[in-house]
């Protein structure tokens, strides 16, 4: 079927330029999950359909911002609620970790400075008096708060959540683990990146044609992205290692594709293209397979861990067969025949 | 020729003995499977005959098959149903720290009897502890290992001069070997200015006086020790040519459990003699006492444990240790701490070991002295303060509906995926080795991840491998049907494959210096996959389908 479209890679660069402008557009609206911004988040069954507006504005109500959501698993339903993190455990959460950096370095230096930098940031902590106390005490007091201001956060959840059900799954993530999650996860993913293009230009030696595979890889975690924030699925730890999982079999298809085009064919480059195309469309289609299987799975029976991976990856494998076939393909074409003029 | 027959023999010869280490150490099993996949690869190199490829594919799909048949395959809570308790740390901790807690609380697991704990950290503050129980009993039982924060104290001539809270958290460290001066192992920690100020109050003009260090010292208690034992004592001094009476031992022991708070009471009983117990009490001795006496709730120590050790300086004689009352160890305090001039925060505790030790022992016996005292001014048990959050609890039923989900997927997949390649193909030539070698392959992998713990990321790795893992193949399969030269086609497919192995590899592997563990079951399978690929079983299916 390919081979009857004469330049196939020109309408694939359009419609994956289109995913790209589709995906920018809606980027913004992508949410970080409870894994990166810190919050909740509440499981439960239950036995009959409820007013999942009504248990949001409950929780509206008490000062907590929460996202519900319910389906229907079998003869049950599950409800699924998302709940921010409250102000005050936020702010303990904050001050105890900003203790506990001016200690370390004052046990690490000794010097006088640190101490006092900590005196400096407990001083106003909520109009607490902490004059005659040791650091150590202070350190324990706030530690007591942060303990105080995490359990009533718990117990404003169970109080809306009594008239509902008391059997309930709660895994919550304090906001500055959120961060410091992210804080590692952003290190990674420069670090991989880093290696991924030093790897690509060592491999083929050519910066045109590491451009093209970092653009169409890039492209794919975009577009990624962009389906997901139209589905509002959160970038959260599952998906960013769903996304670089997208890379790497993202990528394979392109390597693929300017190994023959680069290193491999002389001439009949359009040929051997739609030669390779065949083969990394049947790569693509068994990936598309087992991430569907699991975006199926995921979906139908509430596993969201399947859901998330399924989609994040078979969205970016979509946009990666325009993108490789397309965009790719067009530059790698376009350098191609530059180099051959050069020689004649 | 004869060096290609040796070869397949080494390899079968390997085959059998990673079989049966991995059945004999089933905890290792997965570890050891992967040191093969490395080997074999490396082994792989100098693979020239189809045979020889295709027997190292074969050696590890039959060591993982009798991995799963025989040892089985674990899978997390996830799927049996259980319970995970997240803690939250009093303060952030560097990596020894947090596997020092980690293996804490799974030897006090095990002591307590609470099979299969999972204790993993997440981030650097906080941990995940997971059970395959529901049972609220067992749930109590790890909340109170969790909840255990041993109280610290130092103690000179009765008077307490440090307590645990006068420590600045995290600056308990071993001294560096360069700044010893002449001790074995040291200890250094710094405590507060107020603190330090009492201190040296304190310990004015005590010089060479010891320093009492007692880990929940258990105040009010009666210790009940034999009369015979204390005789025993004294005989054993005289013949070292001090004299001592029993009762002069008795009244250093006495003293040394007197302090400003209070103090632990000595019972002492011989054989023939009727003690006069009061059961409301709280009674720490040896189990042989408790059944004599028939004391039912009485904290049993070991004998060993139950009286105290001595030391004799030119100062006189001196109790070391006494662990049934807490009393962990006991340093002299050295002469420039006591003079009172100045006010020092940071302190040392330094030791020797015992002589005529080889170099080697005499570290591992200094190593092991230094972490005990860390131990010890860090409130014993645990190295920080835990606080328990939110239980999660998995029912049996729905772990076992999230498995079954899982298994029909991962089947379906494999089918899926093995008829794709069917149609794809059509001649059997290429598409049998294909199906055969991705669901040998899925095999190791289950081998593998299942020796640790299946997980729902790991299972989602799984389920997806065998889209992942066809693919190299579909590219081998592709050039041998374009190019007439096998050589070269079966060249330029490696080069292809080899690359993407690479970037599939450096897009994951940062991901192990995260440290965070709710994903390294996926990132795990993955990699894995893809080295198991590039080593084995391509190379084994360019054997097949040549």
């Amino acid at each position: 079927m390919i081979d009857k479209i004469k330049k196939p890679y020109i309408l694939f660069s359009f419609i994956a330029i289109m995913l790209i402008i589709f995906s920018i557009y809606n980027l913004q609206k992508l949410r970080l999950g409870i894994d990166f911004r810190g919050g909740s988040y509440l499981t439960a069954e239950l036995n009959k359909s409820i007013d999942i507006n009504l248990l949001e504005k409950a929780f509206n109500e008490i000062g907590l911002e929460a996202k519900a959501s319910l389906y229907k698993v079998e003869k049950n339903y599950k409800l699924e609620v998302e709940i921010a993190f409250d102000e005050e455990m936020a702010y303990y959460d904050n001050i105890r970790n900003e203790i506990e950096k001016s200690l370390q370095q004052y046990s690490k230096t000794g010097k006088e400075e640190f101490l006092k930098e900590f005196y400096e940031k407990v001083k106003n902590v909520r109009s607490k008096d902490f004059s005659n106390l040791s650091p150590a005490q202070i350190q324990e007091e706030i530690e007591r708060l942060f303990i105080q201001s995490k359990e009533n956060y718990e117990k404003k959840i169970a109080e809306v959540m009594k008239s509902y059900t008391n059997d309930y799954s709660i895994y919550t993530t304090t906001p500055l683990l959120g961060f410091t999650f992210f804080d590692k996860v952003k290190v990674a993913v420069l670090i991989a990146a880093i290696a991924i293009l030093i790897a690509i230009f060592l491999n083929f030696k050519n910066p045109y044609a590491s451009l093209a595979i970092l653009i169409a890889g890039f492209s794919d975690i975009i577009v990624s992205l962009g389906f997901m924030s139209y589905f509002n699925i959160p970038l959260s730890l599952t998906t960013v290692i769903a996304l670089l999982m997208l890379v790497g079999y993202a990528l394979d298809t392109n390597i693929l594709l300017t190994t023959k085009l680069m290193k491999f064919a002389e001439k009949e480059r359009e040929k051997v293209l739609i030669e390779t195309m065949k083969t990394g469309l049947t790569m693509t289609t068994t990936g598309l397979m087992a991430f569907l299987i699991l975006l199926f799975v995921g979906y139908y029976f509430r596993i969201q861990t399947y859901l998330y991976i399924g989609f994040a990856v078979l969205a970016g494998l979509i946009a990666d067969v325009f993108t490789t076939w397309g965009i790719n393909a067009t530059l790698l074409l376009k350098a191609k025949k530059e180099k051959t003029e050069e020689k004649g | 020729m004869k060096m290609e027959i040796n070869l397949t023999k080494i390899i079968i010869i390997l085959t059998i003995l990673f079989s049966a280490l991995s059945i004999l150490y089933a905890s290792i099993a997965g570890l050891l499977l992967i040191f093969a996949i490395f080997l074999y690869g490396f082994i792989g190199k100098y693979a020239g005959t189809k045979n020889e490829k295709l027997a190292l594919f074969l050696g590890l799909l039959f060591i993982s098959i009798s991995i799963i048949l025989i040892n089985g395959i674990k899978f997390g809570i996830d799927f049996v149903g259980g319970t995970r308790i997240p803690v939250f740390l009093s303060n952030q901790v560097d990596q020894e720290t947090m596997y020092e807690l980690i293996n804490k609380i799974k030897a006090r697991a095990s002591t307590l009897a609470i099979e299969q704990v999972i204790v993993k950290a997440i981030g650097n503050d906080r941990l995940l502890i997971e059970l395959p129980s529901n049972n609220e009993e067992q749930i109590k039982k790890v909340e109170n290992i969790l909840k255990a924060q041993g109280l610290f104290i130092a103690v000179v001539d009765g008077i307490v001069v440090l307590e645990g809270k006068d420590i600045i958290p995290g600056t308990i460290a071993p001294v560096p070997s360069s700044s010893l001066a002449g001790a074995d192992w040291g200890v250094s920690f710094t405590i507060t200015r107020k603190a330090a100020e009492e201190f040296s109050k304190k310990v004015k003009g005590k010089a060479n006086r010891p320093l009492m260090l007692f880990l929940d010292k258990p105040y009010n208690a009666t210790v009940i020790i034999e009369e015979k034992w204390l005789a025993s004592q004294a005989l054993k001094f005289q013949t070292q040519g001090i004299n001592i009476t029993p009762a002069e031992i008795f009244l250093i022991m006495e003293k040394a459990l007197k302090d400003e708070k209070g103090s632990i009471k000595i019972l002492i009983i011989s054989e023939n003699e009727n003690a006069s117990i009061n059961k409301s009490d709280h009674y720490i001795t040896s189990e042989k006492i408790a059944k004599m006496l028939k004391l039912d709730n009485a904290t049993i120590v070991n004998e060993s444990d139950l009286y105290p050790e001595f030391i004799l300086t030119q100062n006189g004689l001196f109790i070391t240790s006494w662990k049934a009352v807490g009393l962990m160890s006991a340093p002299f305090l050295n002469p420039s701490v006591t003079s009172g001039s100045s006010i020092s925060l940071t302190y040392q505790i330094t030791g020797n070991v015992r002589p005529n030790l080889t170099l080697q022992e005499k570290l591992a016996e200094a190593k092991n002295q230094e972490r005990f005292i860390i131990s010890v001014l860090k409130g014993g048990a645990l190295p920080v303060k835990l606080y328990i959050g939110n239980k999660e609890k998995i029912p049996p039923y729905l772990g076992e509906r999230f498995l079954n989900y899982s298994i029909y997927a991962l089947l379906f997949s494999v089918l899926l995926i093995s008829l794709f390649v069917v149609l794809r193909y059509k001649d059997k030539k290429f598409f049998f080795p294909v199906i055969l070698i991705t669901i040998s392959e899925l095999l190791i992998l289950v081998a593998v991840i299942g020796s640790f713990s299946i997980d729902l990321a790991a299972m989602a790795g799984l389920i997806v491998s065998m889209g992942v893992s066809v693919d190299a193949q579909i590219i081998i399969a592709d050039e041998l049907k374009k190019n007439k030269n096998p050589k070269e086609a079966f060249k330029n497919a490696f080069t292809i494959i080899r690359t993407n192995v690479i970037i599939a590899v450096l897009a994951l592997l940062p991901f192990f210096l995260t440290y965070i563990v709710e994903v390294i079951g996926f990132v795990v399978v993955t990699l894995i996959s893809y080295i198991l690929g590039l080593f084995i079983s391509r190379p084994a299916y360019a054997a097949l389908i040549e």
